[in-house]
């Protein structure tokens, strides 16, 4: 038994002598690779998608699949995707793989909770996984191709020489967190700091993977592909961001239902910051519900259900917490005026 | 703005003004948010002090008024008028104050995103002032089940002055003297100005800007721009403080 402790003891510490996985973290990896299928465009692997069905339903960045219709390897099956969902507000599309067998991939799930400050990630990349850590999930974030205003997680990793955009994030308990929507711009300048702090310094080199990490060496870690083979190196450490919780529980849940729509709460408006209190209605879709309750352009939004609202981010995020189906009392300010409106959540 | 200006608009805010008058002021008023917010003040205040008029002016006697003041809580009139000795010592205190919570000036704002194309891209981290320390913050808008009564700011003063000078009669007497003493004393509190403005927030009643009036606590925002950036092939995001012009649909 000493015998057997001692090696587990030798394994870990060769790990992370190596800068590679611990066992701890090979076990974890294991949960994540059945999920994962690897999209490739002229034998160059481009993207990652990963299964949130048992139906072979996958969820993957827009940006980062490209086409419509594209072939992608899972395991040792090659298989044919093709988008079958567009979720416009957050970027992430939906793929249906075929030919699949019921039950062939482990699909992912979402966590319960958000995650936690300093918590472990792993982001799966084309060229492989990395660490991260979870930093705060207060953010919020406006996306200018959507104007669409979501909460957002933040977190950080140190930047990989390939690219990250489109990679998936979980946690190391196999929990999907959400796609890498956005970075910052390397801000090199605490890149030292973070990195002893938060054990960065360690990339996951492919013989860690393998099983030189020691006793997590299995079925799931020999799934993982060669490619994934990359330098190791310190790299500036790069802050990202992924929609929040509630938001990607939307999206699956859209994208799993017989639809495959992502439907958002919305009333149809587009407002900027009023020079006064409130949000200044600039734009309106003439369909919305806003147009048919009477709001017009030029109002200001002074308060919902109550709640007051002091700027279009206020406005916007009070829409977040409704549902669509309920009934909004809105007060505007119009010519000097308070008008009262009643307007019923519709989808965006 | 200056004081003559001020007096305009609460002049237009009670509507004692000519309709030509109006119409130049209201403009006037468009083109300076400071005049803008201030009008908006005024209004407030109009309709808050109308819902005092509970009591039919037939009824009106100085029995009933007493009574509604005890009732709302506000204090009569002191017997003898002690401000020439509390105002040196407010003043001494607002001193004290200033000076222990006076912002560091060797700290300088952080720059940590630019973007040369779009000013509104800039920005900036300022630690906060200690003052925000001690005042309680939040932000109705991240948190509205909570509502702060704030404390009436000078030009809600100058506004109260007005109605005192012109609707006298339909003020609270002790209300009366807290505006002719200039202060507004510890003993009264922002709960009781909050139920004067009328400030509420049941859905059916008229939301008050002075609601909003608590020191929102600054969150920077995430800007997500559809072009990506070089070194990861994400979309490139921007940390801002101020997102004014921003278009958020919804």
């Amino acid at each position: 038994m000493w015998l057997s402790a001692a090696k587990i003891g030798l394994a870990v510490l060769a790990g992370w002598v190596q800068g590679g996985l611990t066992p701890k973290e090979t076990a974890a990896w294991a949960k994540i690779a059945p999920s994962l299928a690897y999209v490739s465009d002229h034998g160059k692997t481009t993207a990652v998608c990963v299964l949130i069905d048992d139906s072979g339903l996958f969820l993957a960045d827009k940006d980062a699949i490209g086409k419509d219709t594209v072939e992608a390897r899972l395991d040792d099956h090659v298989l044919t995707m093709k988008r079958v969902g567009d979720d416009g507000a957050t970027g992430l599309v939906l793929l249906q793989a075929s030919p699949w067998t019921f039950g062939e991939g482990h699909a992912a799930y979402l966590p319960e909770k958000p995650a936690l400050q300093g918590q472990q990630l792993f982001i799966a990349l084309p060229s492989g996984p990395i660490r991260g850590e979870f930093v705060r999930s207060d953010k919020v974030a406006v996306l200018l191709t959507s104007h669409r205003l979501f909460p957002m997680n933040e977190l950080k990793f140190e930047a990989p020489e390939s690219l990250v955009g489109g990679g998936l994030v979980f946690t190391q308990r196999g929990e999907l967190i959400g796609a890498l929507n956005a970075t910052l711009p390397n801000q090199s300048a605490n890149t030292q700091e973070s990195r002893s702090a938060s054990g960065f310094g360690s990339p996951l080199p492919p013989a860690a993977l393998g099983g030189g990490g020691g006793g997590g060496a299995s079925k799931s870690t020999a799934m993982v592909p060669q490619f994934m083979v990359r330098q190791a190196g310190p790299g500036d450490l790069t802050v990202a961001y992924t929609v929040g919780l509630g938001v990607m529980r939307r999206v699956v849940e859209g994208f799993k239902s017989p639809s495959h729509e992502v439907q958002h709460p919305s009333i149809g408006i587009y407002c900027k910051d009023s020079l006064i209190k409130g949000a200044l209605v600039t734009r309106m879709r003439e369909d919305s519900t806003a147009a048919k309750a009477g709001m017009q352009i030029g109002d200001i939004i002074l308060s919902i259900d109550g709640i007051t609202i002091k700027s279009q981010i206020g406005f916007a995020s009070t829409m977040l917490q409704k549902e669509i189906g309920q009934t909004l009392v809105v007060w505007v300010l119009r010519n000097s005026m308070q008008v009262r409106l009643t307007i019923p959540v519709g989808k965006a | 703005m200056n004081r003559k200006f001020e007096d305009e608009l609460l002049k237009l805010a009670f509507e004692e003004t000519t309709p030509e008058q109006a119409m130049v002021m209201e403009r006037a008023a468009q083109q300076d948010p400071e005049a803008a917010q201030a009008l908006s003040q005024y209004r407030q205040m109009r309709l808050g002090l109308r819902e005092l008029a509970e009591v039919p002016a037939d009824q009106l006697s100085k029995e009933r008024l007493r009574e509604a003041i005890l009732t709302r809580g506000l204090k009569p009139r002191r017997g003898f008028n002690l401000g020439w000795v509390a105002m040196p010592a407010m003043a001494a205190a607002l001193a004290v104050v200033f000076l222990a919570y006076r912002p560091h000036p060797a700290v300088t704002p952080q720059v940590v995103a630019s973007r040369g194309d779009n000013p509104f891209r800039m920005a900036t981290i300022t630690p906060p002032s200690p003052l925000a320390m001690v005042t309680p913050t939040h932000d109705i808008d991240s948190n509205p089940a909570k509502t702060v009564a704030p404390r009436p700011s000078a030009a809600t003063m100058v506004a109260l002055r007005h109605v005192v000078r012109h609707h006298g009669k339909h003020v609270p007497e002790a209300l009366d003297a807290k505006v002719k003493d200039g202060i507004f004393d510890p003993e009264f509190d922002g709960s009781r100005f909050a139920m004067i403005a009328s400030v509420s927030h049941s859905e059916n009643v008229l939301p008050s800007p002075s609601v909003s009036a608590a020191v929102p606590a600054p969150n920077p925002i995430v800007l997500i721009d559809s072009q990506k950036d070089g070194n990861t092939g994400a979309a490139r995001a921007t940390e801002v403080d101020s997102s004014s012009n921003v278009v958020v649909g919804g």
